[in-house]
C-alpha cells in the first residue's frame, strides 16, 4: 500500500542514493535543510552498491545494466526502475546508467582441478557467499576528502574501514613492492642503494612541496608544475622502473603518461607537475595519518555499499526523510516561469521543494507537445527533458572496464586486503593501458575465510581493448583451468574461481536547470576526489553560501562500531 | 621526540592549568612530611603505603618515597611466611610502578624500583615484555625500557638471537631508532663473547651488519643513529682485541752508558738508540719504560721479565709503577734499575762488566686492560746492552764512537729480522680486514656522489682511509707514500672543517694526530750517520693536541710553541722530557699543565704567552683528580698563612724547576698568585717578562 509522504515540501529533493547523491543529502541535511532522499530500489547506493554475487551475474546479463530491485524480495525478481518520462510514453529501455556487459557468461571453473563435476557446481556463488562491488576497486585515502567528510560530519561510527595492506607494482613477471614511506624504502632489498637515496629525496621534494606556503619548491618553478609530471621525474634522475612506481603507483595516473602517438591532445591523459605533486603528497600524508593503519588506503568492510549508507545514515540523523522502493514518475514545473517545483511520485503524490538534486540514471525527456494540466494546482505536470541531457564526453577515453574475481588463495601469503598496479607495456600483450586490482579477502567481511574477491579495473577508449587489457592481467595474477595460458608455476599462483567482466561507459552529468543538480557516476579514478570535487561543485551551484560539510555537533555519540584506526590506549596490564 | 629542539610554550600555564599545578604542589607538601616521618620511624602501616603510594603517582621523582617503598617490602615480606601472600604483595608493587609510569614513562626511580621488585624473583616475566612493548610504543627510543628490557632479557634467558630479531623488526619500523642499533651492539658482543668459531664467522656477521646500516644512511644520511652503529661496526673490524705493546724505552737494541755523577746519589745516563739517537741525564737509576695501546693493569714482576746476562743483583725485584693519575691503570709504565753508589761515587757492581738486559713483556694473564681484555699478540722483548763507564772522558768517547760503528753495521740486520716478524703477522690479520674496508670505501664514495655536502659520510670516508692506511701499512712501502696518503687526509679533514663548522675542534684534533704520524715517519727515515739529537721540533706545527708518544719516549727537549694546546694530556709518557716550550698555546689555567707533575726529569717550563689566569677553571675539559679530601686541605692551608690558590699546590708541589717563564700570561699580574708559586717553589728562576727577572 502506498501511504502519502507528510510533509510535501522540502528544501531538496534528492534522487537517488548512489554515494554523491548522499553525501550531498547528509551534508544538505547538515546544513539545517530539510531533505527527502528517495530511491527506487530497495537498497542504498545505487550503482555504488555490492550486490550478492547472483545479483552481479543478472545484473551484468541483462542487457543494459538495471539494476536489480528490490533486493530483499524472496523471488529476487528483476525490475526495471521507471524513467521518469510521459506517463504514456514508454521507457527509454537505454537507461543511461551506462552499463553494458561485455561477458554474457560467467566463466565457470571447476573448484579441484581435474574432477569433473557438472557446470554448475560453483556457478555462480550463492547468495551468502559475500558480495562484489559494482564500481570497484575504489579506495579512500586516509587524509582525503572522503575520509574527512565523514570525519566532519560525524559520520565515522557508521562505517568500518579495513586498510589496505601492502601495494604492488607489476614488474617482470613478478609483483614487486612499492615503497613509499621511509621505512618502506629502507625495507625495500630490490632498490639499489643510491636508488633508494635519489627515491627518497623525491619524497623529499614532494614533502617540502605540499608544505610550502606558496606551493614552489626550489628546485621547481611556477612554471614547471604546469608541465607534464612525467618530464619532471624524468629531469630527476630517477631510473624508469621508479618512475612506473611514482607515476602509476603512487600518483595513480589512470592512462599512460609516455606514449605520444594519438592519446597526445587528449588533454585529460597527461597527468601535470602540480597534480601530480599533489597526489604523492595526500599519499604521503596519508600514510602516516592513523598509526594503526599499514598504509594510505582504507577500504569500507563488510562490502563498498556500506559507505554510502553511513552518508544517508547521517542524513537521517540530521533530519532527512529517506524513502527506498520509491518511484518518481514525473517532474513538475511551474507553468509560467518553466522553472522547477517538485516531483510526482509514481503513485500520484506531487512532492514540492527549492531544489533537485538526481543521480546519473536519471533522464529528462524534453518537452513534449503533450503536457497535461493539473487545473486544480495550477500547475504543469510535463515531463521535462533536455536533449543531450546526458551528453557523452567530448573525451575519447570514457570507458571503464571492470572485471570481478573470486580466487582460492591470497596472491601474497599472509596479506589479505592488497593492490597491484600494472603500468603500461607491463603485461605480455604490451597494453598500453593501466590496470589496476584490488583483492580483498575474509578480513573485510565480504567473502568466506579462503577465499578472495579481486576487483580491477581499466580506463579505455574501446570495450575490446578495456578487455583484452583485463583478461591479460587475470593471466598474469591467476591460473585458471579453462584457459592454457602460459605454463608458469602454476602452484604459487592462486586459482581462479569464477570472473565477471563488464564495461561502462562514462556520462558527464548534465547542469543546464538552476535548480536542479546531477551527480556523477562512478568513475575508473582508483580513490574518491574527483567524485568529492563534483559533488562539491554541484553542492555551491545549489547553495552558494552554505558551507559544504558543516562540522556536526551530534548529541548523543551512538558508538556502535568504532572506526578500525582509533589509537589504542596504554591499558593495565 | 627527538631531532626536535626543545621549545617553551609561549605563556605556559593557563589560568585553568596553573589551578592544577598548584594544587598538585599543595598535596605534595601535605604528603612529603609524613612520609619522611613515616620513613625515619620506620612505620610499614597500610595507610603509611598508601599514602606512599599516592605520593609517588604524583611525583614518581622523589626517589626517598621510593627507597621507603624498598624497605616496607622488604619488612612486609619479612612478615608474611605464606607464599601467595609473597606474591601478592609483589603484585601491588609492580601495579604500583605501573600507575608511576603512566604519569612518567622515563622515571628513573619507577624503572628501578621495578627492576628491584623482578630480581626478588617472585613474580612472572612474560608480563614484563608485554608492558615494554606497550611502552616502546609509546618511544621507540625511550632507553629506560630498553635497558629494562635487557635485564628482562637476561632474567629470562631469551635467546641472543630472538633478541636480535627484535632489534631487526624495531629497525625495519623505523630506522631512525638509536636504541635498538645499540642494542643490536650489545647483544653482537655478547655473541662474539661465547662463539668459538672465531673470525670467520665474526667476518661473516659484520658484512651482513654493513650491509644492513647501509640500507639505512643511503635512504636518509641525515639521520645519525646509523652513522653511530657504523662507527662501532668498523671499530669491530679495526680495533685489535686487546691492548698491545707499542714501545719501549731504551729502544730495541740500544747502548746504555752509565756512570756516576757529579751529584751525590745520581747516576749519568747516555743512551744510544738505532738511528744514532743520543740521549744523555742525569737520574737516580736507569728508567725502563712500557707503553701501551690502551690503559692496562697488572705490569708487574711476574709479567714482566727483565733479566740479563750474566744475572745480575740489581735487576731482580723490580717495582713498575704506572705513570699516571691512577694507581691501577695506565698506559705507560715505568720503573728504576738502581745501581747502589759507593761513597767515593764509584759504581759499587758485584761486578764491573757490561752486560745485555732482556726486557721479556710476557703474553700470561695479567696484563689487561679495563675491559678486561688481556694483552695480544707475541710476546715482546727489547734488549738493551749495559755499559759501565769510567770518569774518563776520554774512554767515554772512544766506548761511544765504538758504539756507533757496531751500530751501524747492525741496523739493517736488526730491522729485517723485525719487520720481516711483523709483516708476516700483519698480512695474516689484514686480510678479512682489508677486504672489507675496500667494499665499504666503494660504497661511501658512491654516496658522497650523490650526497657531496654530507658530513657524516666524510668523516666516515677518513676513518676508513685511516683504518685501511693503518692495516695495510708494511716497511716495504715507500715513506714518500705514506707521506702522501696522510696528507691527502688532512687534506679531506680541513674540508670537513669547512662543512662542518661546529665539529671543527674535532676535526683539529684528528689533523693534529695526522700531522704527528708524519713527524714520526721524517723521524724514522735513516738518515746520514750523524749524531741526532733528543729535542723534538714540532714548532708552529697546527697541532691542537699531543699524540704518538709511543714514539716519543726519548724526547728530553720539546718544542711546542705557537700550536694550539689546550692541555698537556697525555704528557706524562714523556718520562725523559727535561726542557718544554709550550710558549704562545691555548692554556687557559694551571690545571692544563697537572700532568707535567709526573715528569721527574723536568727542569725548565716555558709557558709564556697563553693565557693562565684569564678564565675561570676550565673543570670540563681537562678533568685532574684533585684531592680535596679534608686532609689534603688542612695540609695546604698549614702550609701558608693565606689561603693558597689550590691548583698551584698541586700542581707544582712536587715539581723540581729550574726555570719557569711566565711571560705574557694575565696572572703575572696577581699578586696572590705569584706570591704563591714563589713559596711553592722557592728554588726557581720566574720569568715575568721578557727581559726582567723576579725572585
Amino acid at each position: 500500500m502506498e501511504e502519502r509522504i507528510e510533509p510535501s515540501t522540502y528544501d531538496v529533493i534528492v534522487l537517488g542514493t548512489g554515494l554523491p547523491e548522499s553525501v550531498l543529502a547528509a551534508s544538505i541535511a547538515a546544513c539545517g535543510k530539510s531533505v527527502l532522499h528517495l530511491d527506487c530500489t530497495g537498497f542504498y547506493g545505487a550503482h555504488w552498491t555490492s550486490l550478492s554475487f547472483p545479483q552481479i551475474s543478472s545484473f551484468a546479463s541483462s542487457s543494459n545494466g538495471h539494476l536489480p530491485c528490490p533486493e530483499y524480495f524472496p523471488h529476487h525478481q528483476i525490475l526495471s526502475p521507471r524513467m521518469p518520462s510521459a506517463p504514456d510514453d514508454s521507457v527509454d529501455s537505454d537507461g543511461n546508467s551506462g552499463f553494458q556487459q561485455v561477458h554474457g557468461l560467467a566463466q565457470q571453473q571447476h573448484p579441484d582441478g581435474g574432477s569433473v563435476a557438472d557446470p554448475g557446481s560453483f556457478s555462480p556463488p550463492n547468495r551468502s557467499f559475500g558480495n562484489g562491488a559494482l564500481a570497484g576497486p575504489k579506495l579512500a585515502f586516509c587524509a582525503g576528502p572522503l575520509i574527512d567528510s565523514l570525519l566532519r560530519l560525524q559520520a565515522e561510527h557508521h562505517v568500518k574501514f579495513t586498510a589496505v595492506e601492502s601495494s604492488y607494482i607489476w614488474r617482470d613477471h613478478v609483483l614487486a613492492a612499492v615503497p613509499a614511506s621511509r621505512a618502506e624504502i629502507f625495507q625495500d632489498r630490490s632498490l639499489s642503494l643510491p636508488d633508494k637515496r635519489f627515491l627518497m629525496r623525491f619524497f623529499k621534494l614532494v614533502t617540502d612541496y605540499a608544505e610550502s606556503p606558496n606551493g614552489t619548491v626550489a628546485e621547481l618553478s611556477t612554471s614547471d608544475l604546469e608541465r607534464p609530471f612525467v618530464e619532471i621525474l624524468q629531469r630527476q634522475n630517477l631510473p624508469p622502473y621508479i618512475r612506473d612506481i611514482i607515476l602509476y603507483a603512487i600518483a595513480l595516473a589512470d592512462q599512460d603518461q609516455e606514449q605520444d602517438q594519438e592519446q597526445a591532445s587528449d588533454a585529460r591523459r597527461v597527468l601535470r607537475a602540480k597534480e601530480g605533486f599533489a597526489t604523492l603528497a595526500l599519499y604521503l600524508a596519508s600514510g602516516s595519518r592513523f598509526p594503526t593503519a599499514p598504509g594510505p588506503f582504507l577500504y569500507p568492510m563488510y562490502g563498498q555499499g556500506d559507505l554510502t549508507q553511513a552518508f544517508c545514515r547521517c542524513a537521517a540523523v540530521c533530519g532527512a526523510l529517506q524513502i527506498l522502493r520509491m518511484q518518481v514518475s514525473g517532474f513538475l514545473i511551474d507553468k509560467e516561469t518553466k522553472e522547477y517545483k517538485g516531483i510526482e511520485t509514481a503513485s500520484g503524490q506531487h512532492l514540492y521543494s527549492g531544489k533537485l538534486i538526481t543521480g546519473p540514471s536519471f533522464c529528462l525527456r524534453s518537452v513534449s507537445s503533450t503536457s497535461t494540466e493539473d487545473r486544480d494546482n495550477g500547475e504543469e505536470t510535463a515531463h521535462h527533458s533536455f536533449s543531450e541531457s546526458t551528453s557523452t564526453t567530448t573525451d575519447s577515453v570514457n570507458k571503464v572496464a571492470r572485471c570481478i574475481c573470486i580466487t582460492d588463495q591470497s596472491l601474497q601469503p599472509g596479506v589479505s586486503t592488497l593492490l597491484v598496479i600494472f603500468p603500461p607495456r607491463c603485461l605480455h600483450i604490451r597494453t598500453a593501458l593501466v590496470v589496476r586490482a584490488l583483492q580483498l579477502g575474509s578480513r573485510s567481511e565480504i567473502c568466506p575465510d579462503g577465499k578472495y574477491v579481486v576487483q580491477l579495473s581499466t580506463v579505455c577508449s574501446n570495450s575490446t581493448a578495456g578487455d583484452e587489457a583485463l583478461q591479460a592481467a587475470v593471466d598474469a595474477l591467476f591460473h585458471s583451468e579453462s584457459r592454457e595460458s602460459q605454463v608458469t608455476d602454476t602452484n604459487s599462483k592462486p586459482k581462479l574461481l569464477w570472473s565477471l567482466c563488464y564495461v561502462q561507459t562514462m556520462t558527464t552529468p548534465w547542469a543546464n536547470w538552476g535548480d536542479v543538480g546531477m551527480c556523477c557516476m562512478p568513475d575508473g579514478t582508483l580513490d574518491y576526489r574527483t567524485i568529492m570535487a563534483q559533488t562539491e561543485t554541484v553542492f555551491h551551484k545549489l547553495f552558494p553560501e552554505q558551507e559544504f560539510l558543516p562540522r556536526v555537533v551530534v548529541a548523543a555519540n551512538n558508538v556502535e562500531d568504532g572506526e578500525a584506526d582509533d589509537v589504542d590506549g596504554v591499558n593495565s596490564v | 621526540m627527538h631531532g626536535r629542539p626543545r621549545q617553551r610554550a609561549a605563556g605556559e600555564t593557563s589560568g585553568a592549568e596553573n589551578d592544577k599545578e598548584l594544587s598538585k604542589v599543595a598535596e605534595l607538601q601535605e604528603l612529603i612530611p609524613s612520609i619522611l616521618h613515616n620513613h625515619r620511624t620506620c612505620c610499614y602501616t597500610k595507610e603509611a603505603l598508601m599514602q606512599n603510594a599516592k605520593l609517588l603517582e604524583l611525583n614518581p621523582e622523589f626517589y626517598t618515597a621510593w627507597n621507603f617503598q624498598k624497605r616496607a617490602v622488604q619488612h612486609l615480606l619479612l612478615s608474611e611466611t605464606d607464599e601467595e601472600a609473597h606474591k601478592r604483595i609483589v603484585k601491588e608493587e609492580l601495579d604500583l610502578v605501573y600507575r608511576a609510569l603512566k604519569v612518567n614513562h622515563k622515571s628513573y626511580g619507577a624503572w628501578h624500583h621495578r627492576k628491584w621488585v623482578i630480581a626478588l624473583g617472585l613474580s612472572p616475566l612474560d608480563s614484563e615484555f608485554t608492558l615494554l612493548s606497550k611502552v616502546l610504543k609509546l618511544d621507540a627510543r625511550n632507553f629506560h625500557s630498553w635497558d629494562y628490557r635487557r635485564f628482562a632479557v637476561r632474567m629470562k634467558g631469551v635467546p641472543i638471537n630472538e633478541e636480535l630479531q627484535f632489534t631487526t623488526e624495531k629497525i625495519n619500523e623505523n630506522f631512525s631508532n638509536y636504541s635498538a642499533w645499540h642494542n643490536r651492539s650489545a647483544l653482537l658482543s655478547e655473541l662474539y663473547r661465547n662463539e668459538t668459531g672465531g673470525k670467520e664467522i665474526v667476518q661473516g656477521r659484520l658484512e651482513e651488519e654493513f650491509d644492513l646500516v647501509k640500507n639505512s644512511f643511503f635512504t636518509d644520511p641525515n639521520d645519525q643513529s646509523a652513522w653511530f652503529y657504523y662507527s662501532w661496526l668498523l671499530g669491530q673490524v679495526v680495533a685489535p682485541v686487546g691492548p698491545e705493546l707499542n714501545g719501549t724505552w731504551p729502544p730495541h737494541t740500544s747502548e746504555l752508558v752509565i756512570e756516576c755523577s757529579e751529584e751525590p746519589t745520581h747516576l749519568s745516563i747516555t743512551c744510544t738508540c738505532p738511528l744514532q739517537r743520543v740521549t744523555s741525564f742525569v737520574s737516580s737509576g736507569v728508567p725502563l719504560l712500557l707503553s701501551f695501546t690502551e690503559a692496562v693493569t697488572g705490569v708487574n714482576n711476574e709479567t714482566v721479565t727483565v733479566h740479563s746476562e750474566p744475572e745480575v743483583r740489581e735487576l731482580s725485584k723490580l717495582s713498575w709503577r704506572p705513570v699516571g693519575f691512577s694507581q691501577e691503570f695506565s698506559q705507560t709504565w715505568a720503573t728504576e734499575v738502581r745501581f747502589q753508589i759507593k761513597d767515593d761515587k764509584s759504581l759499587l757492581l758485584s761486578e764491573l762488566t757490561n752486560f745485555t738486559v732482556d726486557i721479556v713483556v710476557a703474553v700470561v694473564p695479567g696484563i689487561v686492560s679495563p675491559g678486561g681484555q688481556p694483552m695480544q699478540g707475541p710476546v715482546k722483548c727489547s734488549k738493551v746492552s749495559f755499559h759501565f763507564g769510567t770518569t774518563d772522558n776520554a774512554a767515554k768517547k772512544t766506548i761511544g764512537e765504538e758504539l756507533m760503528a757496531k751500530q751501524l753495521g747492525a741496523i739493517g740486520l736488526v730491522e729485517e729480522e723485525t719487520s720481516k716478524g711483523e709483516n708476516q703477522t700483519q698480512i695474516k690479520a689484514g686480510a678479512w680486514q682489508v677486504k672489507i674496508l675496500e667494499t665499504e670505501i666503494e660504497s661511501i664514495l658512491e654516496l658522497l656522489k650523490i650526497e657531496p655536502d654530507s658530513k657524516w659520510a666524510q668523516l666516515t670516508l677518513i676513518r676508513l682511509l685511516t683504518a685501511r692506511e693503518s692495516f695495510s701499512r708494511s716497511r716495504s712501502e715507500r715513506p714518500a707514500d705514506e707521506v702522501e696518503k696522510l696528507q691527502k687526509l688532512q687534506g679531506l679533514l680541513r674540508e670537513l672543517t669547512h662543512i662542518d663548522l661546529p665539529h671543527s675542534e674535532y676535526y683539529q684534533h684528528e689533523q693534529s694526530l695526522l700531522i704527528l704520524r708524519e713527524v714520526v715517519l721524517d723521524l724514522e727515515r735513516p738518515t746520514e750517520p750523524q749524531h741526532l739529537s733528543s729535542l723534538l721540533n714540532l714548532r708552529s706545527s697546527s697541532l691542537y693536541t699531543l699524540g704518538c708518544f709511543e714514539h716519543f719516549l726519548w724526547v728530553q727537549h720539546l718544542d711546542l710553541s705557537n700550536n694550539h694546546l689546550r692541555s698537556t694530556h697525555g704528557f706524562e709518557a714523556l718520562q725523559l722530557l727535561e726542557n718544554l716550550n709550550i710558549s704562545h698555546n691555548q692554556i687557559l689555567s694551571f690545571t692544563a699543565l697537572a700532568p707535567l707533575a709526573l715528569l721527574p726529569l723536568l727542569r725548565i717550563l716555558n709557558i709564556s704567552f697563553n693565557e693562565i689566569g684569564a678564565h675561570p677553571i676550565d673543570t670540563c675539559r681537562v678533568l685532574i683528580p684533585s684531592n680535596l679530601s679534608n686532609h689534603f686541605m688542612s695540609q695546604v692551608l698549614a702550609g701558608n698563612k693565606e689561603v693558597n690558590p689550590w691548583e698551584v699546590q698541586l700542581v707544582f708541589q712536587n715539581m723540581n724547576l729550574t726555570d719557569l717563564d711566565l711571560t705574557g700570561n694575565p696572572v703575572v699580574n696577581s699578586s696572590k698568585f705569584m706570591k704563591a708559586l714563589t713559596a711553592v717553589l722557592p728554588s726557581t728562576t720566574l720569568h715575568t717578562n721578557e727581559s726582567s727577572e723576579c725572585k
